[in-house]
């Protein structure tokens, strides 16, 4: 009888990933006090929803909510001022920053950052949950790991966002952790009804925080249809599983879905978010968006640069150095499809058998795709944006990892994280000197809309 | 060789260099951009306003946009303080190929045409109207100026003050030293770790 390798491969795992961590965290302290107080996007809304919750206020209406008044010096911020749209949310993330908001005796702008603080805990979280998904597709590939976690760790604005007040960042987590719970334990035992059920539960969390977690569903879909590629669930099982899983998470967030649908004509209310000015007229068509340059252009850029409330884009050289840096990911991926396809070619492999191997690659391309068309769906009432696509951000670190290891050879790979972590040190700081530290600091006030 | 020695002296030597050498800083405006096209009522103008915050403004970027193809635009820019009265404080002659200009924009293409000058050395806080004046060959010829984005050239390492400076105007003093002491504990934790981790002798975790 052999050891259990587990508990040390945990040990050497946290060797890289505690100071990662803390480092992520340190940054994440200076990000949440740099960034001027309400200058995230949506930042001055959810931060009153909060206030308005810890009051008791009650969970209020579009369009009769009006903000507090000692919010008005950022009301440029602000996109239905003096309105707070954001009440068209689900509560979950409003209600866990509930008691931060009562403990708080400061000024807005210091008790922002203390509800600023909860996402960096949340972004630690997601990296933490991305390593350990990384590790279930590749257990002996512990680059791949570590490199996911420093792309996500140094990934520009996933930084920004883990340094706001936005519910965006709890929903990352709630999505990273249920796709963890839904994949394949690695004792390969079939899957429990219980460990189900907690996915869905986690899923009712999601939708209650934004219900867009609605999206991730297909996804955990295809975790439960794993056990029936890998023949260890039966068709039966799979089926009970698959009604386990989105019965209980729709049914935990009905109340919801009923309170909107009585309230704005919609079970989500994005009818009415759409009647907001500036949100419905920059709505599109899913055909015009998807054959536009433009549109993807645009979504490029958001997801890596476009800073508070999408007023700081970088610079065309910089997004040309990014997405050179990240196509050199992507032929590393390519590299990796060519050659694995080629050696399971070699041995014969065919049918489930095959189908099986790429698994991993499948879940983490429709995770993707999941969350695509979510950033889709809203530029159809909407004007969308890349952090619509954020809950997928750990599949895209994993791919973007795969490849970058790709393109080196095998004794070298394990070098290849830290050489990653440099260049998005590298180029982390530069756009902060370049473009957002001019942007808020100089004369005359911490930013153009405020000045 | 030691390959990872090697590496961290690149990384070091980049960290450094963005930070001593001169670089050029966007000035801070929305979108990083100054628009003056009126794209609801369809105009499009000559000049526009931008407002430095820093010293040492001595660069714009402006989006051109021309009309009539096959022509090679001879354009004077001017740059005016506001509120003062006299010769421009500083102009550039440029001569602008249609093609470089052209109202059609390709979709990953950059629209701006970068133009440098000597540094106005006071320029922070201050309002400037930039404007282009069309040369002789082509008075009549249709060319706009959409957004424009103004630079000073500073160093990397003079940003520091000015975010220290906005952190402290934004927060109270008891979480601004809140912020100091956390962060360096983090820092100095995270650091111990990653000592231990990379310069100890032996296998590594990546060698596992």
């Amino acid at each position: 009888m052999t050891a259990d390798p587990r508990p040390e491969r945990h040990t050497t795992v946290w060797r890289w990933l505690g100071p990662l961590l803390l480092f992520f965290v340190a940054k994440q302290l200076l990000l949440v006090f740099f960034f001027a107080p309400f200058t995230g996007h949506d930042e001055v809304d959810h931060f009153d929803y909060v206030r308005r919750l810890a009051a008791g206020d009650g969970l209020g209406v579009v369009g009769e909510v009006s903000l507090n008044p000692d919010l008005a010096p950022w009301q440029d911020y602000v996109a239905d001022f003096p309105h707070n749209a954001e009440v068209i949310q689900p509560p979950l993330y409003h209600l866990l920053m509930v008691p931060l908001a009562w403990v708080s005796p400061w000024e807005a702008a210091d008790e922002v950052v203390l509800i600023r603080l909860a996402s960096a805990l949340f972004g630690t979280g997601v990296i933490a949950l991305t390593v350990a998904i990384a590790l279930r597709f590749w257990p002996a590939r512990p680059d791949i790991a570590a490199g996911a976690a420093v792309f996500i760790a140094l990934q520009p604005q996933f930084g920004f966002e883990a340094a706001i007040v936005n519910h965006d960042m709890l929903l990352i987590f709630w999505v990273t952790l249920a796709v963890l719970l839904m994949l394949p334990t690695p004792d390969g035992l079939p899957r429990t009804d219980r460990r189900t059920l907690v996915v869905a539960v986690v899923v009712g969390a999601g939708i209650w925080t934004k219900t867009s977690a609605l999206f991730a569903l297909p996804v955990l879909a295809l975790g439960v249809l794993w056990g029936l590629f890998n023949q260890v669930d039966s068709r039966n099982r799979v089926l009970r599983h698959l009604v386990i899983l989105v019965g209980v998470a729709v049914a935990l967030a009905t109340p919801w879905f009923l309170r909107s649908l009585w309230l704005y004509g919609d079970p989500t209310g994005v009818t009415r978010l759409s009647r907001v000015s500036d949100y419905g007229d920059s709505a599109s068509t899913l055909p015009a968006m998807i054959q536009s340059v433009p549109f993807w252009r645009g979504r490029f850029e958001d997801f890596w640069g476009n800073f508070g409330w999408r007023l700081i884009p970088l610079e065309p050289a910089t997004y040309r150095v990014i997405a050179l840096l990240w196509a050199v990911c992507g032929v590393g991926l390519a590299v990796v499809v060519y050659r694995s396809l080629r050696s399971q070619r070699a041995a014969g492999a065919a049918g489930w058998g095959m189908l099986s191997t790429y698994l991993p690659a499948i879940v983490l391309l429709a995770w993707i795709a999941s969350f695509v068309a979510a950033m889709l769906a809203v530029g159809t009432v909407q004007f969308t944006q890349a952090r619509f696509l954020f809950p997928a951000m750990p599949a895209i670190a994993i791919l973007s990892a795969v490849g970058a290891s790709g393109l080196v050879p095998t004794n070298w790979r394990r070098g290849v994280p830290a050489v990653l972590a440099m260049v998005m040190v590298a180029i982390n700081l530069w756009i902060f000197l370049q473009a957002v530290v001019p942007f808020y600091t100089g004369s005359g006030g911490p930013t153009v809309l405020t000045r | 060789m030691n390959w990872r020695l090697l590496l961290c002296g690149l990384f070091l030597t980049a960290i450094a260099g963005m930070l001593l050498l001169p670089i050029h800083v966007r000035h801070s405006a929305k979108y990083g951009f100054t628009k003056t096209v009126d794209f609801d009522r369809g105009i499009g103008v000559n000049g526009g306003y931008v407002s430095p915050n820093y010293d040492n403004f001595d660069r714009l970027d402006l989006d051109f946009r021309s009309y009539t193809p096959g022509q090679v635009y001879d354009v004077r820019l001017h740059v005016r303080e506001t509120g003062t009265v006299g010769e421009p404080i500083r102009t550039v002659s440029l001569s602008l190929p249609s093609d470089t200009v052209e109202h059609r924009k390709a979709p990953l293409a950059n629209p701006f045409t970068t133009v440098s000058f000597d540094p106005i050395p006071d320029s922070a806080g201050r309002i400037y109207y930039v404007w282009i004046e069309r040369g002789p060959r082509n008075r009549d010829a249709n060319i706009a100026l959409w957004s424009i984005k103004s630079y000073s050239r500073m160093h990397g390492y003079q940003l520091a003050k000015p975010a220290v400076n906005l952190v402290r105007e934004q927060h109270s003093a008891w979480f601004v030293q809140g912020l100091v002491i956390s962060t360096l504990a983090v820092c100095l934790v995270a650091g111990m770790f990653l000592a231990r981790e990379w310069f100890k002798d032996g296998p590594r975790d990546s060698d596992t």
